[in-house]
C-alpha cells in the first residue's frame, strides 16, 4: 500500500488564517483538514482541495504523482478584490482634510460605507441616534468630498462623535427600517460596511399574493470594525476579512478559529471589535458543547473540564480591553457569560446602557436578567429589541417601529419565576405523560395560546435534556429566558399565563382567556376594506390603506397628546354631528400595539380611544355602518410632541 | 432500522399564491423516491413511503420501482387508499398529519420489538425564511405547501425545524430532512408563521437528525441546467451522492462525505449562478452514518459530456493527454493553440497534461453542460 511506497507524495495546502483547509479524494472522502498550512502524505492520484470560509467554498483539483511534493495556495476571490478597490477609492477621497467642525472636538468617529454596486439606492435612510434618541448629523463636507472622488458604487456618511454607543438606523432590503447598536470607541474610527441589495417581499393583496421589490441593506451581511483614527481605509482589508469570518461563525454556530488566526486576533493592536467577536465565538461554541477551534473537533480525552476552562480563559482575555470609553455592552455581557461557565458566583452584571451588538450576547443578557432584573432597563431601544428583533444573526437588530405601542412591564420581583417555571415544566410533563402513554391521542395542549405553547414547549425541552433534575433554582429560568429572548419580568408574566392555561387543560375546563389577544372587542360590522389592501410602507402598515383622509362622510378623526416621562398619551377621537349613540367605530393601530384593533362606540357625537405610544404612526378608522374610512398620520401633526414626530 | 419516507414535489402552485412554476420539483421527488425504495438506498418498504407530486407523476416517465409504487400508492392522512392524489398539491395539515401518524407507528413498533426508526423527508418546491410564532429570534426555512396564503393570516407554510423536532418527539429515532427550496425572506411586516399543530411531548435526550437546505440563508435554490432546467440542482446532486458516494473500504456514507459531494459539485451545476447548500446534523456529521450499503449502479450508461479545453497557452503541436483518477489515459490530442473538444463521462476527476509535465491542469468534470478547462 501507499505507506510503504518508496516514492510518497506530499500535498501542501496553504490558506489565510480563519480558512478551513480540506483535502478530499476522488470519492469526496476527507483525507486531511487544518488551517493555514496543511501538509499530508498521500498516494498518487487526483485530489480535491477545499478552502472553506463561512458560506463560501473555493476548490482546486490536483494530481499527485509518485515522489511529488506540491503546494497549492488559496486563490484570491474576485469579490474581495473588488471590495478592496472600492475601499481604496474611498480612502483616497478621504485623504481630504476634514472640516473644521469635526475631528478635534470629538474623540471618535463612525463611518458608514454603503456598497451600492447591485442597486440604485444611495443612502439607505441611514441615521444615527444617541442613547437619548437624539439624531446625530453627519459631517456633510466630508461626505460630499468623499462621494465626489470615490467610486460611485460606494456611498459614505461620516459622524464625528463622542465615545459612546449609538443606535444606527437604516432601511433594509425587505422594506423595513432596522436599528442596531454601533459603538464609537475613544481614539478609533468605527466603520460600518453595509451592502445594499434588492429584496423581494410577498404581501397579501386581498386574496392574492403580490410581490414588492425593495432596495436596502441586508443586515445579516453587515460588517463592523474599528481602526485607529487617522488610519486609511486601505489598511482595513485584513481586519474586515477577520471580522467577516467571525461574524459568519456567530451566525452559523461554527468556528473558523485556529492557533494562527487566534494569534493574530490576540495581538495587542488588534481591533477590539474583532476580539469581541472571537470571544463570542469561543463562548458560543463552548455553550453548545462544541469545539471552539477548527483544529480539534472535540475535547481531548480526559481533559474535558480543564480544556473548557482554558478556552474560557482565552475568551476572557480577549475581552479584557481595559477601561476604554465607548465599548459596547457585549464586553460586559460576554465576560459575565464566560465567568458563569467557570465560577459558581460570576459576579454582578451592571445594568446595560444600550442593547448589545450581537444576538448571542442578547441571549446571555436575558439569562442574566432572571436573577438581576435591572440588567435590562426600560427604555425605547430595549423594549424594541425585546419585541421586534428581526432575525438578522449575528447582529441584534430590531424593527425601529416595534416599540411604538409597547407597554412597560419590566419591573417586579422575579423571585417566584423559578418556582413558576418548575411547576410549569412539571405539570406540562404530567399532562403529556397522562395523555400519550404509547403515542397517539389528541393534543392535550390544543387549547393553549401560541405564546403559552411556546413557553410550555421550551420548559418541556429543558426537562428532556436532563437539566430539570440538575438545574434547580435559577438555572431553568435562565435557560428559558435565553432561548425565548425575553427579560425575566416578561417571561414571568408569560409563564404564569402558560401555567394557568396548562392547569385549565389539565382540569379539562377548555380554553380560557388568553392575555395575548389580538382584538379587544369583536367587530360587529363588515370587515374593513383596508385590510385587503397591500401594506406599502412596512414601518407604518396602515399608511395609505384607509383612504388617506382624516375627514370623510361627515366624520372627523383627531388626536390630542399629553407627554409623560417615558410615553406620550394619545387620545384619538372621531367626531360627528349626526352619529347616533352606540354606533361602532373600529380603530386600527400600529401592529406593535397589542391589541391593535379596537372598537369603541359613539356617545354624544364622539368616539374616543386613549393609548400610550412612543413614536408616531398612522391610525386607520373604519366605521362599518356608513362604510366610512379615515386615516391620520400622527407624525405629521404639527402639535405632536417630538417623540411622535421624529421616532 | 425501520425506515419511512415522506416525499413532496410541487412544480405548480395555485395562482393566488403568486409563485412561479418550477420545472424540477416533481422529477426531484420521483428520483428521491426511487432511491428511497432501493434496498441499497433508503430501503423503505412501499407501505411506508408517502409520495405526493403536483402535477401528478406520470408512471411512464418514472423508474420501474416508482411506477410500480404509483400503481398502488400509499394513502396520505385523510386520503382514500390506493387512489391517485387529488388534482392539487398537499396542504400543511396533510403533510404534518401523515408524518405524525408515521411517527406514532414507528413508536408503537419500537415499543414492541425495540427496533429503531428513521424518517427520510424531501420537500421540493418553493420556500421562504420566516419567524415562527413562539420563536423570538430564530428564522426557520418554511416550505410552501399547496394551501399557502398570506391573508387574513399566514397559512400553508411548513417550518422545517419544527417538523424535524416534532417527529423526533413523537416516535422517530432519526429524522433526515432535505428541503430543496429557496430561503428568501418573507417578513410579511410583523406577522409570523403559525407553528405546526404537533401535539406537545418530551423530546428525546440525544436526538439524531440531519437537515439539508439547498441554499444558505436568504438565498435562492436554483434549477439546472440554467438555460433549460429540469431538476433542482441540490436534490439531483443529493440523490447522486446517496447512490454513489461511499467509503470504498467500508461501503459507508457519512453525512460529512455527502456534504462534501454536494458542496463541491454544485458550483458547476448552477453556473453562472451561485448556491451554497447547508447540510448539518447531530451528532457531528463525521460520526453520523447515513448508509452502509454498496453503491447503487447508474440506471443507464454514464452521461458523456463535452470537455472544452483551451490550449491557447500551449504551443501548437504539443501532445496532450487526458487521464482519469487512476492515471489511465482516456483521450489524447494535439494542441492547435485554440480550443479542443473531447467527450468524457461526467461526474469524475480528470487531468490534461503534456508528456514533459510542463503543461497540466486537473479539473472536476461535473456540470450539467460542458466543462471548460484552461491549461
Amino acid at each position: 500500500m501507499w505507506k510503504s511506497d518508496p516514492h510518497p507524495c506530499v500535498l501542501v495546502v496553504e490558506g489565510a488564517p480563519g480558512v478551513e483547509l480540506r483535502i478530499l479524494d476522488a470519492e469526496f472522502q476527507l483525507k486531511a483538514e487544518g488551517t493555514v498550512s496543511l501538509r499530508q502524505s498521500l498516494p498518487p492520484g487526483l485530489y480535491i482541495v477545499n478552502w472553506k470560509t463561512g458560506r463560501e467554498l473555493q476548490k482546486e483539483v490536483v494530481r499527485l504523482r509518485a515522489g511529488d511534493t506540491r503546494t497549492v495556495r488559496q486563490p484570491t476571490p474576485a469579490g474581495e478584490a473588488d471590495q478592496r478597490l472600492q475601499v481604496a477609492a474611498a480612502a483616497e477621497a478621504l485623504a481630504e482634510p476634514p472640516s473644521a467642525i469635526s475631528a478635534s472636538a470629538h474623540e471618535a468617529e463612525i463611518m458608514v460605507v454603503v456598497d451600492v454596486t447591485d442597486t440604485d439606492a444611495t443612502s439607505l435612510g441611514v441615521r444615527l441616534f444617541t442613547r437619548d434618541d437624539i439624531a446625530m448629523r453627519s459631517n456633510s463636507s466630508d461626505v460630499e468630498e468623499a462621494q465626489k472622488a470615490a467610486d460611485s458604487d460606494v456611498a459614505i456618511r461620516v459622524y464625528h462623535v463622542d465615545p459612546a454607543v449609538y443606535r444606527l438606523q437604516y432601511q433594509t432590503c425587505t422594506g423595513e427600517t432596522l436599528d442596531q447598536s454601533v459603538p464609537a470607541i475613544a481614539g478609533r474610527r468605527t466603520v460600518v460596511f453595509l451592502r445594499s441589495v434588492r429584496g423581494r417581499v410577498m404581501v397579501p393583496e386581498g386574496e392574492q399574493v403580490t410581490t414588492l421589490d425593495y432596495q436596502g441593506a441586508d443586515p445579516a451581511r453587515s460588517v463592523i470594525i474599528t481602526l485607529p483614527r487617522g488610519t486609511p481605509l486601505t489598511e482595513a482589508s485584513e481586519t474586515r476579512r477577520r471580522a467577516r469570518l467571525l461574524l459568519a461563525d456567530l451566525a452559523t454556530h461554527t468556528t473558523s478559529l485556529g492557533e494562527a488566526f487566534l494569534t493574530e486576533i490576540e495581538a495587542p493592536d488588534a481591533d477590539p471589535l474583532v476580539r469581541i467577536y472571537a470571544a463570542a465565538v469561543i463562548l458560543q461554541q463552548l455553550e453548545a458543547g462544541a469545539s471552539p477551534t477548527l483544529e480539534q473537533d472535540k475535547a481531548p480525552v480526559g481533559l474535558g473540564p480543564a480544556w473548557r476552562w482554558r478556552w474560557t480563559n482565552r475568551a476572557l482575555k480577549l475581552l479584557d480591553l481595559g477601561k476604554i470609553e465607548g465599548l459596547p455592552a457585549d464586553v460586559a455581557v460576554a465576560t459575565w457569560q464566560g465567568r458563569s461557565g467557570r465560577l459558581r458566583y460570576p459576579g454582578r452584571l451592571d445594568a446595560l446602557r444600550t442593547p448589545p451588538m450581537l444576538e448571542c450576547c442578547w441571549g446571555w443578557a436575558m439569562k442574566r436578567s432572571v436573577v438581576q432584573p435591572d440588567t435590562i432597563p426600560d427604555s425605547f431601544s430595549f423594549r424594541a429589541a425585546t419585541i421586534g428583533a428581526a432575525g438578522a444573526s449575528p447582529w441584534l437588530a430590531w424593527r425601529a417601529s416595534s416599540a411604538k405601542g409597547a407597554t412597560p412591564d419590566l419591573s417586579g420581583p422575579s423571585g417566584k419565576l423559578d418556582a413558576v417555571l418548575k411547576q410549569l415544566a412539571g405539570e406540562a410533563l404530567s399532562l403529556v405523560d397522562s395523555s400519550t402513554p404509547t403515542g397517539g391521542g389528541s393534543d392535550p395542549f390544543a387549547d393553549l395560546s401560541f405564546g403559552s405553547r411556546a413557553i410550555a414547549a421550551s420548559a418541556l425541552s429543558l426537562v428532556s435534556d436532563g437539566s430539570f433534575a440538575r438545574v434547580l433554582g435559577q438555572g431553568i429560568a435562565q435557560k428559558l429566558a435565553q432561548s425565548a429572548r425575553m427579560p425575566a419580568a416578561t417571561l414571568h408574566l408569560r409563564a404564569e399565563q402558560a401555567l394557568a392555561e396548562v392547569r385549565q387543560a389539565t382540569s379539562g375546563a377548555g380554553p380560557g382567556e388568553a392575555l395575548d389577544v389580538e382584538v379587544d372587542v369583536a367587530s360587529a360590522g363588515s370587515p374593513a376594506p383596508a385590510l385587503s389592501r397591500a401594506v406599502r410602507v412596512p414601518d407604518d402598515p396602515h399608511k395609505g390603506r384607509f383612504g388617506g383622509q382624516a375627514k370623510a362622510g361627515g366624520f372627523r378623526l383627531e388626536a390630542a397628546f399629553s407627554e409623560k416621562e417615558n410615553w406620550v398619551t394619545v387620545t384619538l377621537a372621531v367626531h360627528s354631528g349626526s352619529a347616533p349613540d352606540g354606533l361602532a367605530v373600529e380603530f386600527f393601530l400600529h401592529d406593535s400595539f397589542s391589541p391593535n384593533h379596537l372598537v369603541r362606540t359613539f356617545r354624544q357625537g364622539r368616539a374616543e380611544l386613549e393609548l400610550h405610544a412612543w413614536g408616531g404612526f398612522t391610525t386607520g378608522v373604519w366605521i362599518p355602518d356608513p362604510g366610512v374610512e379615515l386615516e391620520l398620520d400622527l407624525a405629521l401633526l404639527p402639535a405632536a410632541p417630538r417623540i411622535i414626530r421624529e421616532l | 432500522m425501520r425506515t419511512w419516507a415522506i416525499i413532496v414535489g410541487i412544480n405548480e402552485y395555485p395562482a393566488a399564491t403568486g409563485q412561479d412554476a418550477l420545472k424540477g420539483a416533481v422529477a426531484d421527488a420521483l428520483d428521491f423516491a426511487d432511491w428511497a425504495l432501493h434496498p441499497d438506498g433508503g430501503g423503505v418498504d412501499p407501505a411506508r413511503l408517502f409520495l405526493w407530486t403536483y402535477p401528478a407523476a406520470v408512471p411512464a416517465e418514472a423508474t420501474p420501482a416508482v411506477a410500480a409504487f404509483l400503481a398502488a400508492p400509499t394513502a396520505w392522512a385523510g386520503q382514500t387508499p390506493h387512489l391517485v392524489p387529488p388534482g392539487r398539491p398537499p396542504s400543511v395539515t396533510e403533510i404534518v398529519d401523515t408524518a405524525l401518524l408515521a411517527a406514532q407507528d414507528a413508536l408503537m413498533l419500537r415499543n414492541e420489538d425495540g427496533e429503531e426508526s428513521r424518517c427520510y423527508i424531501l420537500l421540493a418546491g418553493h420556500g421562504v425564511q420566516a419567524q415562527v410564532i413562539g420563536s423570538q429570534l430564530k428564522m426557520q426555512t418554511c416550505y410552501l405547501a399547496g394551501d399557502f396564503k398570506l391573508h387574513p393570516t399566514i397559512t400553508g407554510l411548513l417550518p422545517g425545524d419544527d417538523l424535524r423536532d416534532g417527529l423526533l418527539v413523537h416516535g422517530f429515532t432519526e429524522v433526515f430532512l432535505f428541503l430543496d427550496c429557496c430561503r428568501s425572506s418573507i417578513p410579511v411586516y410583523n406577522s409570523r408563521v403559525l407553528p405546526l399543530a404537533f401535539p406537545m411531548g418530551k423530546p428525546p435526550d440525544k436526538p439524531r437528525w440531519t437537515i439539508g437546505w439547498a441554499a444558505d440563508s436568504d438565498s435562492t435554490a436554483w434549477e439546472t441546467p440554467h438555460d433549460a432546467p429540469t431538476r433542482g440542482a441540490f436534490t439531483q446532486l443529493l440523490v447522486e451522492g446517496l447512490r454513489q458516494a461511499r467509503n470504498p473500504d467500508t461501503n459507508s456514507l457519512t453525512l460529512e462525505q455527502l456534504d462534501h459531494y454536494v458542496s463541491n459539485r454544485i458550483v458547476a451545476a448552477v453556473a453562472p449562478k451561485e448556491q451554497f447548500p447547508v447540510i448539518h446534523g447531530q451528532p457531528h456529521p463525521r460520526r453520523l452514518v447515513i448508509l452502509q450499503t454498496p453503491k447503487i449502479p447508474l440506471s443507464g450508461p454514464p452521461a458523456i459530456v463535452p470537455v472544452v479545453i483551451n490550449c491557447s497557452k500551449v504551443p501548437a503541436g504539443t501532445v496532450l493527454r487526458m487521464r482519469d483518477k487512476n492515471d489511465n489515459e482516456v483521450a489524447n490530442f494535439i494542441s492547435n493553440g485554440g480550443e479542443v473538444v473531447l467527450n468524457a463521462a461526467s461526474g469524475h476527476l480528470y487531468s490534461v497534461e503534456s508528456d514533459d509535465g510542463v503543461f497540466e491542469q486537473s479539473f472536476m468534470h461535473a456540470g450539467q453542460g460542458e466543462t471548460h478547462v484552461e491549461i
